[in-house]
């Protein structure tokens, strides 16, 4: 199977047009704004043309440049390798070997879906990016490419009959908007619009509304900027329940024969699996919502690329999930996993202090020149409340941060409001250090670090241990590191 | 042909008679070679004068724009070199706080006077190690190591400061252990 050189769907032409337009048109930008800079000394009509005339080139440039996308891809399988042959003028050929390969994603956009293609996506331990990409395959290629490329390592078999998924965890819709509600995207959204009403809209909606509200009392403008602002949110927050509801669509995790698949998408459908012998580490993330109400978000970190524009390749294994259920699906990503039975370790006492005193510090030195000049020295009356906020959350710190350890794995968590642990087993850890600054070692403390493979840049980091604790669970991963020497699972 | 680097050509001329053994560790944490601070203050002085001249460019303009005037334009000079002499006082210092050990199981880095670091990379996570040498390193017969693992971004420890032949020599050592893994 693929043994042949294949052509890509002739779908690609479509789905790459969209690409390599915006992409010439962007290169196109400067001409283009030079047209708008000099659009008062020239006549409409002539800027109107000259406009015209580039969208036309780059449309024409951007054809030709799909349908030559188009003739020169191709990919096969040679031996152990996945070769993809691309370029016209400047030929490339890129080896892939399959010991090497990562994850395989499947992603169907809408105008995959409604062409009949699908986009696969491969990627290895090197790089940001899927280092391999073949914008369009029929499905059922897609299908069984990723099939092919994820069997067994460096063995290419041709057996079609891959046993039925069996369903592990399943949202139902009311988590998936759950999950919409709870996400953070509503803030985001609000600024996206305020910075939209900022070109044009000052004329159209802030202006009426200013001239409005000067009508009214001062307690009722009070009440109607805040009715705005609460209605503004609350659209954001529509709009962030719509985006996770479209995105999270029937999002099921299902055991693959080489990991866990995991299917979503309502517009754009992603199929992505999990090759369970890459993970790196696992992170389980509780933001104070959802902590509330007894849900978390679990990830799993491989050696692959993970963009972060690209959500197929997202390493989010899922997007709400029962506290309950932590340990089941952490055991299925690790079978060492536990998060349950741990004992935790506290940091340092002096870590209080520390901390306190390093955000009072940066508090008093980012702070005074806005506040001066707004407050001038009334802004002093915030200094007390500065002072008091700094050691409460210092303490509140101290209490959240913690490390634990079993004979397999590493844990270490963090966070105020977004509280969030990193699960690393000891046959992953690839570096671990220690450090410690001036001030750290006028405290006897020190910060101790271990990083796995994984390329999102996750690593345990615990702040504020006493030296002595440090070396101890310095020496005590040495160790756990060597005796799990002989049990190394395949990949990194 | 394979043009030999330069470290390479350095290594040859220096030890063409002694070929060093392959030892599995070190005797103990070992310091780099002292001929590594002249490197480091130069390079200092190099980065100060190079920035400083561009600064002065700029100071320059300003001056004929009538921008700003005597003596501001004092002002970035003395700054300049009051960081080169900052940083060349602790050259020595930072040579003294670098040492390498190589165990069985890991390679242990020291480093930094202010910040301190004591880094451990298991031996058999190494994926590949490199020998660099810059001109001035050359200058003073010098060649860093760089240590690569999975995962991350660069090299993920550095031993600046090694003879070609202790380079070439610890190279051997570590390769030699290299897992059997990726």
């Amino acid at each position: 199977m693929f043994e042949t050189p294949t052509r890509l769907h002739p779908a690609a032409i479509v789905i790459k047009f969209g690409t390599y337009f915006v992409y010439t048109i962007r290169s196109l930008a400067i001409p283009i704004g030079g047209i708008f800079i000099a659009e008062k000394k020239t006549s409409q009509q002539l800027v109107t043309l000259l406009i015209g005339g580039f969208v036309a080139l780059a449309g024409a440039i951007s054809l030709i440049g799909t349908i030559l996308h188009f003739l020169s891809t191709n990919f096969f399988i040679e031996g152990d390798s996945l070769v993809i042959n691309s370029g016209f003028i400047w030929k490339k050929r890129r080896v892939i070997p399959l010991a090497r390969i990562q994850n395989v994603n499947v992603e169907r956009t809408l105008w995959h879906r409604l062409l009949g293609a699908a986009e696969v996506k491969v990627e290895t331990a090197a790089g940001h990016k899927s280092e391999g990409e073949l914008t369009a395959l029929s499905e059922k290629d897609a299908t069984k490419l990723q099939m092919v490329l994820l069997r067994n390592r460096g063995a290419v078999a041709t057996d079609e009959t891959a046993a039925k998924p069996a369903l592990i965890y399943q949202l139902s819709p009311k988590q998936v908007l759950l999950a919409g509600a709870l996400g953070n995207r509503a803030l985001y959204i609000l600024a996206s619009m305020m910075a939209v009403f900022q070109f044009d809209g000052a004329r159209h909606f802030i202006r009426p509304i200013s001239h409005f509200m000067n009508q009214l009392g001062p307690v009722m403008a009070a009440a109607f900027g805040a009715a705005v602002f609460v209605g503004l949110i609350l659209v954001g927050w529509l709009v962030s329940i719509v985006i996770s509801a479209t995105r999270f669509f029937g999002f099921r995790i299902e055991r693959h024969e080489r990991g866990l698949l995991l299917t979503h998408g309502l517009i754009t459908q992603f199929q992505s699996v999990v090759p369970l012998g890459r993970v790196q580490d696992v992170r389980i993330v509780e933001p104070i919502l959802y902590r509330w109400l007894g849900y978390c978000e679990i990830y799993a970190d491989t050696a692959g690329s993970f963009d972060a524009k690209d959500v197929a390749s997202a390493n989010k294994i899922c997007p709400i999930l029962r506290s309950d259920e932590t340990n089941r699906i952490g055991q299925l990503l690790l079978p060492e996993f536990e998060f349950e039975r741990l004992y935790w370790n506290r940091v340092s006492k002096r870590s209080i202090v520390r901390q306190a005193w390093r955000h009072m510090v940066a508090y008093l030195v980012i702070l005074p020149l806005p506040l001066g000049l707004w407050l001038h020295w009334n802004a002093l009356w915030l200094v007390p409340g500065i002072v008091v906020f700094c050691w409460i959350a210092s303490y509140i710190r101290y209490r959240v941060v913690g490390y634990a350890w079993t004979d397999d794995i590493l844990v270490a968590r963090t966070g105020l409001l977004r509280k969030s642990a990193i699960v690393i087993p000891f046959d992953r850890i690839q570096q671990y250090s220690i450090y410690s600054s001036w001030f750290q070692r006028l405290r006897g403390l020190a910060t101790l670090t271990a990083s796995s493979a994984a390329t999102g840049g996750h690593a345990i980091l615990i702040v504020d241990l006493e030296i002595e604790a440090a070396e101890k669970l310095r020496k005590t991963i040495g160790i756990s590191i060597q005796n799990h020497l002989g049990s190394r699972r395949s990949g990194l | 042909m394979h043009r030999k680097f330069a470290w390479e050509r350095l290594h040859n001329q220096k030890s063409q008679m002694e070929v060093p053994s392959v030892r599995k560790t070190t005797n103990g944490p070992q310091p780099i070679h002292q001929a590594i601070c002249k490197v480091w203050l130069y390079s200092n002085l190099i980065s100060i004068v190079i920035v400083g001249l561009i600064t002065s460019g700029i100071e320059f303009a300003l001056i004929q724009a009538d921008v700003i005037h005597w003596p501001v334009p004092l002002v970035m000079p003395l700054f300049w070199v009051l960081i080169g002499l900052w940083s060349s006082m602790f050259v020595k210092r930072q040579w003294h706080a670098w040492k390498y050990e190589v165990t069985d199981h890991e390679i242990i880095l020291n480093s930094g006077v202010w910040y301190q670091k004591q880094r451990f990379v298991p031996r058999d996570r190494i994926q590949h190690v490199d020998i660099t040498s810059g001109p001035l390193a050359r200058k003073f017969g010098l060649a860093h190591v760089h240590l690569y693992v999975a995962g991350a971004h660069g090299a993920v420890g550095e031993i600046p400061g090694l003879t070609p032949q202790e380079a070439d020599e610890l190279r051997s050592m570590l390769v030699e252990t290299q897992a059997e893994h990726v």
